[in-house]
């Protein structure tokens, strides 16, 4: 099997997390694996087992992997000055899903969100046809608020913020 | 059979939680022994990817035979 061989489109991107209230997070070579490791967290529609993980219902899956870091050097006299990227932080992911008081994946975050040290792993998995690519990563969660307008259905918004080089990227 | 060292290496790199090549770079390894483990394992699993950054921090060159000199 191999990774998707085509532009994809926007929404065959789909979000995925650990189960239980107190899990084991993938190591860091771990969420580089996804026989047996991250296809175990992303569900049977994203071509994944499904075994310990389930599906985050968010409205659209934000924009994931690394800020920029950038350290600039000006000498007198030069025409340019020079940038070098420096150590990138992972982009923090804030989300918005549909609020459903019951829904699994949003109690599991807000338990998260409450705590503040519970290191979970998160899944971002974009299929086509039976070949899927993966992007995994560590992170806790903060922020979570319920948004309650009269005009328009109830929403939970939160934000996961990776940990520093607890990433991987795997496919089929 | 990979030798100790090299078992201790993979152990910490598969379980760790830390940048891999970070951590891979204060691990001491045989470059060559390296080299040929990667070329044996199985792709898409922890060992493969641990043996990956150790290749990258330990790059291996087969030595060449110099030439012979000819009087």
């Amino acid at each position: 099997m191999a990774a998707p061989n085509l532009v994809l489109p926007g929404y065959s991107a789909s979000m995925w997390m650990q189960t239980g209230a107190a899990p084991t997070a993938l190591s860091t070579a771990n969420l580089a694996v996804w026989s047996a490791q991250v296809a175990t967290i992303v569900g049977t529609a994203a071509n994944g087992t499904g075994a310990a993980g389930t599906q985050l219902n968010v409205e659209a899956v934000p924009a994931f992997g690394q800020d920029d870091a950038v350290a600039s050097f000006m000498v007198a006299g030069s025409r340019q000055s020079d940038k070098i990227p420096t150590q990138s932080a992972p982009t923090s992911m804030t989300i918005s899903a549909a609020w459903n008081p019951t829904d699994a994946g949003l109690l599991l975050i807000r338990g998260d969100a409450y705590s503040g040290v519970v290191d979970r792993t998160f899944v971002v998995a974009a299929a086509s046809g039976a070949t899927t690519i993966a992007y995994a990563f560590n992170g806790r969660v903060s922020e979570f608020k319920i948004d309650a307008q009269p005009g328009a259905e109830a929403k939970c918004t939160f934000s996961v913020h990776p940990r520093g080089n607890q990433y991987g990227w795997s496919n089929t | 059979m990979i030798s100790n060292q090299l078992k201790a290496a993979l152990v910490i790199l598969t379980t760790t939680y830390k940048d891999l090549a970070l951590t891979a770079r204060g691990l001491v390894v045989d470059a060559k022994e390296v080299a040929s483990a990667l070329a044996s394992a199985t792709p898409d699993t922890a060992e493969h990817v641990a043996l990956q950054v150790l290749h990258q921090q330990n790059p291996y060159t087969p030595q060449k035979k110099p030439m012979p000199i000819e009087e």
